[in-house]
């Protein structure tokens, strides 16, 4: 099953123009300016959803749409995030009728938002029922029916929002039943030219693999830092290039960029906050060193991504059938949204959307945390997806 | 969020209603956001790319645009992802806002080189001719540059102050000057 990056694209510009006219609306209710930081559209293998979701409360609204695009939608929100919010509209409000009205309202914009939208652009009528408030733990919060843990995956379109004023930070969550995503979206073979569309029932395996690629990398720090690390989590996400330095927001960060030359060819990023660049490379150098970020650590930080990189690259290229090389390290340690900036401008140069996989690793004990961002070129990523072993994708799925 | 309190940072004095009740607007990559009531623009993370701050001091009316390249030429992308093309949007805005675009003035602050790359670099670093491009559109367009900072390694976050044309830039790590 194929998806057309261009449909992908605009599907994922009406998502984010329908949680805008949320945020819209929520914010006049606040008084607030609130802003969506960033839409991206995710595709999950359903058994990473539910370790995802796995515990956390939500509350939505489910809405049946018929037409230009058929079944169920969930809004959600999770439930700390709309009764801190609802508390904030009605001070002593945040219990369960406001809560309930004030979500369904919200749910109701944005899906509509979005609905109109894209019957707009496909230029055929889309009804839907009446939004029906839902309230479920875990993957619960899906569509009925649409979770299953046999399918190939969920696409998830996740905004995240936040205000100028206030401290207010959450994200909404739009999930749409997978069968009516790809019937609408969705194609038998490639289309147009290599490169044009991306080939979903292999992203889950490509996703799997990044995972891999990422343990190895937890693995080299484990390896050279004597801290025990593990993988937290890794998602491939869609998302405007433009919005690509939101997902990092501003906290200084410290670490290494590469360039990727091959096929893909593409930015590898490999960032830790600063109290974790400290101790991975105070862990690297034998000697005590001054506090803070010095040449000691740059050089340390730079030899550990240097090795990271080639752990993580190579797991790629072996599933991919491809080679692919690196440059040396370059050292940063700025704002993590500046960081990114150069990147996603040359990225910009050709594309309007991008592929972004981000792999969280961590220690047990929470105190280091790092970050590795990839950023393939995505025409080339999409093609290079096309040419996995369909072995290859039977063998990654299910777990 | 780092708590820096850049109010005292050397704003003009003659400025008795600006800051405190004054709105804050976000304004994104690839976007420009543009004031006719003194509110106070704010974007962040610039690296490569280039904030162009413009005002038409006579009708108090001003613009943040952040832009990710020089120049659209064909490329995909709203007219705000590129330093000309945005540009001329901002100031068709600030214009439908009541602005004088003969009058407006510009201080322009970004395009660091953060990063060597090494595919593709012949022609300079995107930064660099971000700031080529930002100061040609705006000496076509008459309009004066009355404040620079750009290149540098550091990245940037501003606070453009549209009620008294302030444009407060800081670097990761607190330190801010005021253009």
């Amino acid at each position: 099953m194929y998806v057309d990056i261009q449909s992908l694209g605009e599907f994922s510009d009406l998502a984010s123009q329908g949680a805008d006219r949320a945020a819209d609306a929520l914010g006049q209710l606040a008084d607030a300016n609130v802003y969506v930081d960033v839409t991206d559209v995710t595709l999950m293998a359903a058994g990473d959803l539910r370790e995802s979701f796995a515990g956390r409360e939500f509350v939505g609204v489910e809405i049946g749409l018929q037409g230009g695009i058929t079944g169920q939608t969930v809004m959600a929100f999770e439930l700390d995030a709309a009764e801190s919010l609802v508390d904030r509209l009605m001070p002593g409000g945040g219990d369960g009728e406001f809560v309930r009205s004030g979500v369904t309202e919200a749910g109701n914009i944005m899906t509509s938002g979005f609905i109109d939208g894209w019957a707009d652009h496909l230029g055929v009528a889309i009804d839907m029922t009446p939004p029906a408030y839902v309230r479920a733990t875990g993957t619960d919060i899906l569509p009925d029916g649409a979770f299953d843990d046999d399918r190939q995956g969920v696409f998830m379109f996740e905004s995240q929002v936040s205000s100028m004023d206030e401290e207010l930070e959450f994200a909404i969550y739009m999930l749409p039943e997978y069968a009516g995503l790809t019937d609408m979206l969705g194609h038998e073979g490639p289309v147009g030219e290599a490169g044009d569309a991306v080939p979903v029932n292999k992203l889950p395996t490509f996703n799997r693999m990044t995972e891999q690629g990422a343990a190895s990398a937890a693995d080299n720090i484990t390896m050279m830092t004597g801290t025990e690390t593990d993988v937290d989590v890794s998602r491939l996400r869609f998302v405007p290039v433009q919005d690509v330095p939101a997902e990092l927001g501003n906290e200084t960060v410290a670490g290494t960029v590469f360039e990727l030359h091959g096929d893909p060819s593409g930015y590898l990023a490999i960032l830790f906050d600063e109290d974790s660049a400290e101790e991975v490379a105070g862990g690297m150098i034998p000697t005590e060193t001054e506090p803070g970020i010095g040449d000691m650590e740059k050089g340390a930080l730079r030899e550990l991504g240097n090795i990271m990189t080639s752990g993580f690259i190579d797991g790629w290229a072996n599933v991919l059938g491809t080679s692919i090389e690196h440059t040396p390290p370059q050292f940063v340690h700025d704002m993590g949204s500046a960081v990114m900036s150069p990147l996603v401008s040359r990225l910009g140069q050709t594309q309007d959307h991008a592929f972004i996989i981000d792999s969280t690793v961590r220690t047990p004990d929470g105190n280091v945390r790092c970050d590795i961002y990839a950023l393939p070129d995505q025409r080339e990523l999409a093609a290079a997806l096309d040419r996995i072993e369909p072995a290859a994708t039977d063998g990654g799925l299910p777990r | 969020m780092s708590p820096i309190d850049s109010s005292s940072a050397g704003a003009p004095s003659a400025s008795p209603a600006s800051d405190q009740s004054a709105s804050r607007l976000k304004v994104g990559l690839s976007e420009a956001a543009v004031a006719d009531d003194g509110a106070v623009l704010v974007t962040s993370g610039l690296g490569s790319c280039l904030g162009v701050a413009l005002r038409d001091p006579s009708s108090g009316v001003g613009g943040l645009l952040h832009a990710m390249l020089p120049v659209a030429d064909g490329r995909p992308g709203v007219p705000e992802k590129f330093v000309v093309d945005g540009v001329d949007a901002t100031i068709d805005a600030m214009a439908e806002a009541g602005a004088a675009p003969g009058e407006v003035r510009a201080k322009i602050a970004g395009a660091a080189e953060m990063i060597e790359f090494n595919a593709g670099g012949d022609d300079g670093s995107v930064g660099d001719r971000n700031v080529a491009a930002a100061e040609a559109i705006l000496r076509e367009r008459g309009v004066p540059v009355d404040g620079a900072d750009t290149g540098g390694n550091r990245g940037r976050s501003l606070r453009f102050d549209t009620g008294t044309g302030a444009l407060h830039v800081s670097y990761a790590g607190g330190e801010t000057i005021v253009l």
